[in-house]
């Protein structure tokens, strides 16, 4: 079933001098399976978004459908025991080491299972299974949390969130502040779920990652959506309009076309097609 | 003269491995030098020895021809001004002007001078209309280049960037950038050292460092250093984005090896 | 979570805000001071706690402090207020005799009344002039008034720079610390913490794993602000010049010389046992006896 999001609206501080409407009238789906994207500038609503889906945040008008759950204000509409909803979407925020506080890294992993009910024994299994996905051994679980590196207690996060087997896994820019092999296995990680058929959903600004990795991005802009579309046909675009960090593959062909090269976009999607479009294009220097 | 000269550094967090092992380098003054490597190459343990954070064991630091001792560590603290990772754990005062005024409190800078010397910095980082700001209402690219701002009212020699725009969005890390061009600016001579991830940043630099595991493999210009594609393989470090197009044009049987930036190379390609 | 309303600094430019935050302090301690005396006769007491009300209402519209933010502050203390009740009703003081009412065969007496409107009085002035305070006052500029008046303890080697500076800093780092906290609780809201229903060891767990990563980041962040400054050429005890200087305006003399003029009233009529109604009444008696 896909993720719905029927006329959400959301304001922070309602009804006081400081409300803010973050989120006007959204209307979206997500279909399941998906590896979505959500792009926008800093302040345009992403991260007001996705909390929505784990009902940490309820729409101040509007719902949230996901699964048989429904996310909204009324309580007629909105599902009891929201907090289930937090098994099947896992969201990972922004700089998720923050969060560790446990003694040991598999106990910190064995929190999440264990907050929904699980055995010690069945949540340290969970946590052995989930630090296995992020690629951190036996060697670990005993150490404490503190004394690994960032990116160690990265993973470790992550595989806390992991631990509760969700369907669907949210990111809020998983890879910020990783160096570029760390962000790579970061990614690598991720495509490993969704291939299995998790829902991935990943804000970012990024648009490498995007090109790289998504098959559908949402453009937010003021808190609305502004466009959904796929990365290719979203760089293909002027997209100076929303900000966005053209990737430098599509910088370089706009300048190459812009200085008369024509080039066959649709078969643009990395360097090397990019150097065999290059090759194939009228008069080329061979 | 020589900005910076690191002769056999060693230094151990833990005393059982080595974090900084055996590193020498130069840098000449008015250069852009880049450091880049891994997370836990030594980088950032670099940057804080250099500036007598952390006490090495072994080697030596020269920076403008001065040792650096714990007698000159005042001395040299003062000619070199250095950018961290974190925005909000270097914002010091409680607003924009505060903060810049910290510096210059520690160093006695006469009271009756310091609000011209505010205005004019803050004026130079673009953040004069956020003077009154409280850093909780910054975004971590205006609170960076506050802390720009604040060691270029110090007029240093030497800027050391240690991953200062890590933990910024997009706009950040390109707010942060050209006001290092504003530094340049300012003073010609001034000497960079940045420490990054941003692999196309390193291949804009004047010179390339690339450290692995507490040592310097490779170091040169840019066009050296990337050209090692197999020790750059090796530690699992990315090419520049130029340095693959060519290695895939070439495959396609087009030479453009010789062109030092994109711009060029487009226009070779369009003719 | 950014605006923490109650007895928070608002940026008005009102006589008092101008006035320089040492005096206000000193000020306030007085009018405390005035506040806590004591009267041997129950009238007197109204009469003084009256006056001072008084001029402390005046205080209050003068610093632009909206009634509504002094019935906030005495919201939040409701249930402090209900009990200091209770307890003077229902232990009424030493030799209460006259009986207000009874409820069966309880009597609550007119002393005990009286006595609870006394601390509810107080309790109404001494938040008034806290509030008037924080609200004129900026955090930072309070701390440069309490180095101030911590100079003379430099001498017995007290570090009175590296406590200023410590507190604000701290002041600095309230709403990021408050900010970090609401994205700590949302994480691990998000791996099924329920901050609000629970049994005991659940929800000491739940504080627990909002405590520890604040603390972790705190040493972190420490270490790195540490770093920094020294970076910046800070030495705690060398000399340093400053940007911010504090000006003791004529205002704040006359402003002083009011507040010590009237607790030194207030003390004297305690002492004396002055009665100003009878005074006052005498003089009218005598006026009209002519």
């Amino acid at each position: 079933m896909p993720i719905k999001y029927e006329n959400v609206s959301f304001t922070y501080n309602a009804k006081t001098p400081f409300s803010y409407e973050a989120l006007s009238s959204v209307n979206l789906e997500i279909l399941d399976g998906s590896f979505t994207a959500i792009v926008g500038k800093t302040g345009c609503g992403k991260s007001t978004l996705i909390q929505q889906l784990n009902g940490l945040l309820v729409p101040t008008s509007g719902e949230v459908i996901i699964n048989d759950y429904v996310v909204a204000k009324s309580r007629k509409r909105r599902t009891k025991k929201i907090k289930e909803l937090r098994k099947l979407v896992g969201l990972v925020f922004q700089f998720p080491e923050y969060q560790l506080f446990e003694e040991t890294v598999e106990k910190d992993v064995a929190f999440g299972p264990k907050n929904f009910g699980a055995s010690n024994e069945g949540a340290l299994k969970s946590a052995h299974e989930a630090l296995r996905l992020v690629g951190l051994d036996e060697s670990f679980y005993k150490r404490s949390p503190f004394d690994l590196s960032g990116g160690e207690r990265r993973r470790v996060a992550i595989a806390g969130i992991l631990a509760l087997n969700p369907n669907i896994l949210v990111l809020d820019e998983p890879t910020a502040g990783l160096d570029p092999r760390g962000a790579r296995e970061m990614m690598a990680l991720f495509k490993g779920l969704h291939d299995n058929g998790t829902t991935v959903i990943l804000v970012t600004h990024d648009m490498n990652i995007v090109l790289e990795y998504s098959d559908t991005v949402i453009v937010m802009e003021d808190g609305e959506v502004r466009e959904i579309t796929t990365p290719l046909e979203l760089f293909n675009k002027e997209n100076d309009r929303y900000s966005l960090e053209t990737p430098l593959l599509y910088k370089f062909v706009k300048s190459l076309s812009d200085k008369g090269m024509a080039l066959d976009i649709r078969m643009i999607k990395d360097i090397d097609s990019l150097a065999a479009a290059i090759a194939l294009a009228p008069g080329n220097k061979r | 003269m020589r900005a910076l000269e690191v002769k056999n550094l060693f230094f151990s967090y833990d005393g059982k491995h080595d974090a900084v092992n055996d590193v020498s380098f130069a840098v000449e003054r008015g250069k852009y030098v880049s450091i880049i490597g891994h997370n836990g190459s030594g980088k950032s343990t670099l940057a804080k020895l250099i500036m007598g954070l952390l006490a090495f064991k072994k080697g030596e630091v020269k920076v403008f021809d001065e040792v650096l001792s714990t007698a000159s560590l005042h001395a040299i603290r003062s000619r070199i001004g250095i950018v961290f990772q974190n925005p909000d754990n270097q914002f010091i005062g409680a607003t924009v002007k505060d903060d810049i005024a910290f510096g210059l409190e520690n160093r006695l800078v006469p009271h009756e001078e310091m609000e011209d010397i505010i205005l004019k910095f803050a004026d130079k980082v673009h953040m004069s209309d956020f003077l009154e700001s409280e850093p909780s209402n910054l975004s971590g690219g205006q609170k960076q280049r506050v802390a720009i701002a604040g060691i270029l009212a110090m007029s240093p020699d030497l800027v050391i960037l240690d991953e200062a725009t890590s933990m910024l969005d997009p706009k950040g890390k390109r707010e942060v950038k050209e006001t290092l061009f504003v530094m340049r600016e300012e003073n010609p001579n001034l000497t960079i050292l940045s420490i990054t991830h941003d692999i196309e940043e390193a291949a804009l630099s004047d010179e390339v460092i690339v450290m692995h595991q507490g040592k310097v493999i490779l170091s040169g210009n840019p066009k050296e250093v990337f050209a090692q594609e197999d020790k750059l393989k090796a530690i699992d470090l990315d090419l520049p984005f130029i340095q693959k197009l060519k290695k895939a044009l070439k495959k396609q049987g087009i030479d453009v090896d010789n062109f030092a930036n994109l711009g060029e190379m487009a226009e070779f390609l369009c003719r | 979570m950014k605006s923490l309303s109650l007895g928070r600094y608002a940026p008005f430019n009102s006589l008092v805000h101008r006035l320089d935050p040492r005096s206000k302090l000193l000020i306030l301690v007085l009018m405390m001071v005035a506040v806590f005396y004591g009267y041997s006769s129950q009238v007197m007491t109204f009469v003084m706690g009256g006056i001072l009300l008084l001029i402390i209402f005046v205080m209050l519209l003068v610093s632009r402090v909206s009634l509504r933010q002094l019935f906030s502050s005495l919201k939040a203390l409701w249930i402090m207020i209900i009990i200091l009740l209770l307890i003077n009703v229902l232990v009424p003081p030493l030799g209460a005799s006259r009986i207000a009412f009874s409820v069966g065969t309880y009597h609550i007496f007119w002393e005990s009344i009286l006595q609870s409107a006394k601390i509810i009085l107080r309790l109404v002035m001494m938040i008034s002039l806290t509030l008037i305070l924080t609200a004129t006052t900026k955090p930072l500029d309070l701390t440069y008034a309490l180095e101030w008046y911590m100079y003379p303890l430099k001498l017995i080697k007290f570090p009175t720079h590296e406590i200023a500076m410590t507190i604000s800093i701290a002041l600095r780092f309230i709403p990021t610390l408050l900010d970090e906290t609401m994205r700590i609780m949302n994480a691990q809201a998000s791996r099924g913490v329920d901050f609000e229903h629970g049994k005991v060891k659940e929800k000491i767990k739940a504080i627990l794993s909002l405590i520890v990563p604040l603390f972790m980041s705190a040493f972190q962040r420490s270490e790195e602000l540490a770093n920094a400054m020294e970076a910046r050429g800070y030495n705690p005890r060398a000399k340093r010049t400053r940007y911010r200087n504090l000006h003791w305006g004529g205002g704040d003399t006359f402003s002083l010389l009011l507040a010590t003029i009237l607790t030194a009233g207030v003390i004297l009529t305690s002492v004396m046992n002055w009665n100003y109604v009878e005074m006052i009444f005498n003089i009218t008696t005598w006026s009209v006896g002519l």
